[in-house]
């Protein structure tokens, strides 16, 4: 599989997540990705799913406690009415606890679900295609960039691998394994890990020849490439803004992301050429790419009219039955690459 | 053709230079040995030639250091990547793909070699290297000595005209390091290919130098023919040990031109036997009994039906080669993996069920990274961590450090010590705990002579204080010095199990280098030739 494939199909997913607030919406999205990545993940990326999974029911943890702690003037159905301390600070007054109303939970375990489907999604693309497979993918003109990310992105196994050691580590020094403060202890060892090996890499990707200069025949990159290309970025990153703010409306982002796009791919291609580096065995774009792209856009296309800041699905559409047959079909579609493409290989 | 000229270099924030005032130069097509102790500037050196330091270290450069008429100065590394190619010690940190074929690739994708022939050189190298049969394979699936293949693969590939190695062979069995340097030699050899290769296990590598260089100190720096140079130190094998002991003129560097002299030593020898191991005294009962474990790895076998019991102040080496299952066996003893069949006990208990003191007062393993072990910023404060959890006195960890290894800067980072002080460290740890089983992965990697010396000192004591000692090794010479017994592990199986001094004197692949030249002979060690003889 083409890695980009599933890095578009995650972040379709992920941005379908950030414009809609309703639970089922955001569970639908979440479930999907995790049943594709049950189906064709190979078996250390679904041991680094379970990590973003953790991390997303933390998420969730965090912000209800919050709302518990410091519950925001909603009305509406007590659920509890829990001691209340009000501190002064200064000419204002901080309140925790106090009356917890339906209303502020259900707000704020929304919120929490659509951050923790967001992390699911990237999630989901990086335990389907390990993020040094996207290296090979980026345009030659963006390989510096991309490499950045990728470096980032890379933080992410290696440190649940850290983790894994320094686990290992404490228990053999006798050292408890549970716990706040032990896992405090592992992360910041693991973190100390996971630096050390990025600063090696980059050393060892300069000792290969990464990042050589053009020689002469091939000469640096003219500026007015330079300039389209920001200019495709910026549209990029508007287009990708208004799909995260609701009141944009979605024909303006999508033709922002498109024109981008194209423009993006031109010139990218047009400074590739200047470029020297070549591709060992490209990944090739046939049709299960076709199908991965084909099956984001379809769910998108479906919940994308029926989402939006009111929240209800039911209440967009004549019919709260049709409501749920649209997101039935939107999870559906969404989760089908599962089926659709062909399994990872074996024998590694 | 490298040329240092007049070269001083200091690391950032260091007051003494790293090596100061060196020259040397490297002929094309040799295969040139870079030797010294730990910390004389050795690896500096090595990152010096081809830029690593200073572009990705910092720190400060006088003089020139120029490789194919190319400055370092001027040109970083990412500019002399198709002149030099780099092996580092450990593989994982250099590994920029996932898969095997596209890691063969990367350096040759960077210098925009068409894929055609990209595809032809992948496979021949990987022919050269005997991995082709593991070309789809995830590297993250490989074992040690195969990742190792992997990067020299890697660096080979793109047609470089040097390869630097560092220790290429300390992380392999011995099958594996001699086919690793019979590819180097063909390099050389067929391709015109110059080879700079740091090592502190000289045994097998020797054979295959053309020159060496010494870094005895980091204003000292000689270079010039093996012999020469090697006459001059005492990082020396085995069998220069015994060569000059002997008397034999010229001295020895390998096995074969030992033998030459060894007939009048064999005749002398041939009245008496080698000393009986000592150890295992008196000792009633076993501190380990492994009983038919099997572990399984998803679908692969790692260890099955394997039987071991280790009594106190016993030393058993376990040897076998990459992949066969002994780091399994010992995360098996330490309890960190259950087994998925069988029984294992330490002490009559399940090691798996034990936590915190109970763990630790019973079973200790020092892992193949010391490293891994350590989590604290400050070797002081791993020290008193150390002592907390081990329920000691304050200063109870750091008196069994100075004990192994006297002066250790306590405000120094783990990281900035030397392998020998790591491990030493790291080794304290475990002692604080006063375990009655201590295991040992690979202890031998990264130290020299001397600090490998001081090991087989340690083990030796330890033994002495009816500890069972069990260690995974791929070092033929470690094993012939503290071993009283030898398990030998072949695809999870036990292969052989006897006292130490048979199996290694007779197996081809494990004999030391003495058993080789005084065979059929039953001698292992230069110690015990020189205690029979001087008696």
């Amino acid at each position: 599989m083409h890695p980009l494939a599933w890095w578009a199909w995650a972040l379709i997913l992920a941005a379908l997540a950030i414009r809609s607030s309703t639970l089922p919406v955001l569970l639908a999205l979440a479930a999907a990705a995790a049943i594709v990545v049950h189906h064709r993940a190979p078996p250390q990326g679904r041991a680094t799913f379970t990590v973003f999974l953790r991390l997303g029911v933390v998420i969730v943890a965090i912000r209800l406690g919050l709302t518990i702690a410091f519950a925001p003037g909603f009305t509406g159905q007590v659920l509890a009415d829990l001691p209340m301390l009000t501190l002064p600070l200064g000419d204002a007054a901080l309140r925790i606890g106090g009356d917890l109303h339906l209303p502020a939970m259900l707000s704020a375990l929304t919120d929490g679900v659509r951050i923790a489907t967001i992390v699911v999604c990237v999630g989901a693309a990086n335990a389907l295609c390990e993020p040094t497979r996207l290296l090979r993918t980026a345009p030659a003109a963006l390989y510096e960039a991309g490499v950045a990310v990728i470096v980032g992105l890379t933080f992410a196994p290696a440190l649940a691998g850290d983790l894994g050691r320094v686990h290992a580590a404490q228990r053999l020094r006798g050292r408890p394994t549970r716990g706040i403060a032990a896992f405090g202890r592992t992360l910041v060892a693991a973190l100390d890990g996971a630096m050390d090996r990025a600063i090696g890499l980059a050393g060892a990707m300069a000792a290969r020849g990464y990042g050589r200069r053009p020689s002469a025949a091939h000469p640096a990159p003219h500026r007015a490439q330079t300039a389209a290309l920001l200019t495709a970025l910026i549209a990029l990153a508007l287009g990708a803004y208004g799909m995260t703010d609701v009141h944009v409306p979605a024909s303006v982002s999508i033709g922002l992301i498109a024109g981008g796009a194209v423009l993006a791919g031109a010139v990218l291609g047009w400074a590739g050429r200047a470029q020297q580096r070549t591709r060992y065995r490209a990944d090739p774009w046939r049709a299960p790419e076709w199908l991965v792209l084909g099956c984001a856009l379809t769910a998108s296309l479906l919940l994308l009219p029926v989402v939006g800041p009111t929240g209800d699905i039911a209440t967009r559409l004549p019919w709260p039955i049709a409501g749920w047959l649209v997101l039935a079909c939107a999870g559906l579609s969404a989760a089908l690459p599962a089926w659709l493409t062909p399994a990872p290989p074996v024998a590694s | 053709m490298i040329t240092v000229d007049e070269v001083t270099f200091t690391y950032p924030g260091c007051a003494s230079p790293a090596l100061a005032q060196v020259s040397l130069t490297i002929e094309p097509a040799d295969v040139t040995l870079l030797i010294g102790a730990t910390g004389s500037g050795k690896s500096t050196l090595l990152r010096l030639l081809n830029g690593h330091a200073p572009h990705l270290t910092g720190g400060h450069l006088v003089g020139s250091v120029r490789v194919h008429g190319r400055d370092t100065r001027t040109h970083p590394p990412r500019d002399l990547a198709d002149l030099i190619g780099v092996v580092p010690q450990d593989p994982r940190t250099c590994f920029v793909t996932d898969r095997l074929e596209d890691e063969c690739a990367y350096a040759m994708e960077q210098q925009g070699i068409p894929p055609a022939t990209m595809r032809r050189r992948v496979a021949e190298v990987l022919d050269l290297l005997s991995l082709t049969e593991l070309r789809h394979r995830r590297l993250s699936t490989l074992s040690g000595g195969q990742r190792q293949r992997v990067a020299i693969a890697a660096a080979l590939t793109s047609g470089p005209r040097i390869l630097l190695l560092d220790e290429p062979t300390s992380a392999l069995d011995p099958g594996a390091a001699e086919e690793v340097l019979a590819a180097i030699r063909r390099l050389t050899d067929d391709l015109g290919i110059t080879v700079v290769i740091a090592e502190h296990r000289l045994e097998r590598v020797l054979g295959y130098a053309d020159a060496v260089i010494a870094v005895d100190s980091p204003h000292r720096l000689r270079a010039g023919p093996t012999a020469h140079v090697l006459a001059d130190t005492d990082l020396v094998p085995p069998v220069v040990h015994l060569g000059r002991w002997a008397g034999w003129q010229p001295p020895p560097l390998t096995v074969r031109e030992a033998r030459r002299h060894a007939a009048g030593l064999a005749e002398r020898l041939a009245d008496s036997a080698p000393p009986a191991p000592t150890g295992a005294a008196g000792a009633s009962g076993e501190a380990v009994t492994v009983d038919r474990v099997g572990v399984r790895y998803g679908t692969t076998t790692a260890l099955r039906g394997v039987t071991l019991g280790i009594r106190p102040g016993e030393v058993v080496a376990l040897m076998g080669r990459n992949g066969s299952g002994k780091t399994t066996l010992l995360s098996a003893v330490v309890g960190l993996r259950r087994p998925d069949e069988g029984t294992l006990s330490v002490a009559g208990l399940d090691p798996a069920r034990l936590r915190g003191r109970a763990l630790i007062s019973r079973v200790g393993l020092v892992p193949q990274e010391p490293a891994d072990l350590l989590i604290a910023g400050t070797v002081e404060r791993e020290c008193a961590l150390s002592d907390v959890d081990a329920q000691r006195p304050p200063g109870h960890t750091r008196a069994l450090l100075d004990s192994l290894t006297p002066g250790i800067n306590p405000t120094s980072h783990p990281r900035d010590l030397s392998e020998g002080q790591r491990l030493c460290c790291a080794l304290a740890v475990i002692l604080a705990g006063d375990p009655a089983v201590i295991l040992l992965d690979e202890p031998t990697r990264g130290l020299d002579y001397r600090a490998k010396a001081r090991l087989v000192a340690i083990l030796r004591r330890l033994a002495a204080e009816n500890r069972a000692i069990l260690l995974a090794t791929h070092d033929v010479e470690l094993a012939a010095e503290v071993a009283t017994r030898l398990v030998i592990l072949a695809d999870g199986e036990v292969l052989a199990d006897g006292p130490a001094a048979d199996v290694l004197a007779s197996s081809p692949m494990f004999a030391p280098q003495v058993a080789k030249v005084l065979a059929p002979l039953p001698w292992l060690t230069v110690t015990q030739v020189q205690m029979a003889l001087d008696a």
